[in-house]
């Protein structure tokens, strides 16, 4: 950081502003401009991809995990939409639907579903055969089931799946304002670019970093800890 | 029709898998007809690997695909569906779960807010693990919250796997006495697999012995004696008369 300071003051290079110039810009931002406004959008945009994507992902997953016929139909799908490029999907997306909200949000989800998809599927299928026979024996609910034996069980797959799922999310939604918004991050990214001003653009891109790291350590560790509570009172016992 | 006071019917004319390997069709069981009265504790004893888990397993509604037919019978059992304990060849608690919720999981509604469950698990010695964790226990303490569990849901047919294998031989004993404990107290219809004679001498009203291939039943022994008058000598006379009727 401290090289960065001293390497970027002594260059006076425009691609390289300083860190205390990045960080004076983002405090300009946040206080006199539209930082909060582009954040909100931009967090507003992830947190409905991220929800959409991974209740539409855990459920394809699981089912092509628990059926064979269902996983041998839609197997070839998944491919492909594994390995279209997020640009291509984009796109499509805004050419069919129009340069609209649902188009950009879409756009992101298809991206985002198969890869949950293919998480969950590997889960379902890990699952441990030995609970079931146990749930049979003692005549569980399907209800006693679900929450009891099966979530615990894809918990990991779960975390795994949220993890790269906001980091992948995130990344998407700012290419889809970048091409098609007028609000959040990508767009201001896309501004900034313009006017060639690297220390707004850089500041911009640090709030939405900041934001998935306090997602990360207020959010998704604490809900790990209490999910893998059982593991580590067994490794210190 | 089922007679009162029988547990279980079964009848299974055969019992057969599909090897993964070669996709041949073999026949592990064949010919069994199976009864279990009220309150019976019957030993199934046979060598390892003769399909005596696979019985347990059809009984137990774990595998449904067998030629044959199972009933499960007396005023006690609720809609057709026996209330059934299984004490698992290995102790088998969710590990995600504390001991507590492991039991309360397969308990009835109506037993949800009995201590009896807690009674039985202070008799097995493992009162003081209620709120643990299974990975925190040993093998033998999961063991007894295993079978705390099984009679934890006052089952009307006890099903258990070889619970004392593997073992030591004092904790093997320990477990033994505390079972036959319980059990005198709680009587269950029980059947327990075993390739251990002793043991089955030790426990049984009934002996049925398997064997042949596929596996059918040999021959069954009534032991007339009561379970807590069986001392050594008698334990002993027992095993000699089984012998000799062999």
């Amino acid at each position: 950081m401290f090289l960065w300071e001293v390497l970027a003051q002594w260059q006076q290079s425009q691609v390289l502003p300083p860190p205390s110039n990045i960080l004076s810009s983002l405090i300009h931002e946040a206080s006199d401009g539209d930082l909060w406004k582009h954040l909100w959008a931009t967090l507003r945009r992830v947190v409905i991809c991220f929800f959409v994507a991974m209740t539409l992902g855990s459920l394809l997953g699981s089912w092509m995990g628990i059926s064979r016929r269902v996983n041998a139909w839609l197997d070839m799908w998944l491919i492909v939409l594994l390995n279209i490029p997020a640009l291509v999907t984009i796109v499509l997306c805004y050419l069919w639907l129009g340069l609209i909200e649902a188009a950009a949000l879409t756009a992101v989800i298809i991206n985002k579903v198969p890869n949950v998809a293919v998480i969950f599927r590997e889960g379902v299928r890990s699952f441990n055969s030995r609970y079931h026979d146990l749930s049979k024996a003692y005549r569980l609910s399907v209800w006693h089931q679900f929450w009891y034996v099966w979530v615990p069980q894809l918990v990991p797959y779960t975390m795994a799946a949220a993890r790269s799922g906001l980091s992948l999310i995130w990344k998407i939604v700012l290419v889809v304002e970048l091409l098609g918004r007028s609000e959040g991050i990508g767009f201001q990214i896309h501004f900034y670019f313009q006017l060639f001003d690297v220390a707004s653009l850089m500041a911009y891109s640090l709030s939405f970093i900041l934001v998935v790291q306090a997602l990360e350590w207020g959010v998704l560790q604490p809900l790990e800890r209490r999910a893998r509570r059982w593991q580590s009172s067994a490794t210190t016992a | 029709m089922l007679a009162a006071g029988r547990v279980l019917r079964l009848q299974l004319d055969k019992k057969s898998f599909r090897s993964a390997e070669t996709q041949k069709v073999q026949t592990v069981l064949q010919n069994i007809v199976l009864e279990v009265q009220d309150q019976e504790f019957v030993c199934l004893f046979g060598p390892s690997g003769c399909g005596k888990t696979t019985l347990l397993n059809l009984i137990a509604g774990i595998d449904s695909e067998f030629e044959g037919k199972l009933t499960f019978g007396s005023p006690t059992i609720e809609d057709g569906q026996a209330r059934l304990g299984y004490v698992f060849q290995d102790p088998l608690l969710l590990p995600w779960m504390t001991v507590e919720s492991n039991i309360r999981l397969v308990l009835p509604k109506s037993q949800q807010s009995s201590d009896l469950p807690w009674r039985y698990l202070d008799q097995m010695g493992v009162g003081n693990v209620r709120k643990s964790f299974p990975g925190e226990l040993s093998l033998g303490m999961a063991r007894r919250v295993s079978l705390a569990r099984a009679f934890a849901v006052q089952p009307q047919l006890l099903l258990m796997d070889e619970p004392f294998v593997s073992l030591d031989q004092q904790n093997a004993e320990v477990l033994r006495e505390l079972m036959m404990e319980v059990w005198l107290e709680n009587r269950c219809a029980v059947l327990l697999v075993t390739h251990d004679l002793d043991e089955a001498i030790r426990f049984a009203d009934r002996i049925i012995f398997f064997g042949n291939d596929p596996t059918s039943i040999v021959r069954e022994s009534l032991i007339q004696t009561q379970q807590i008058e069986r001392n050594s000598l008698i334990r002993s006379e027992i095993r000699q008369q089984l012998v000799e009727q062999n």
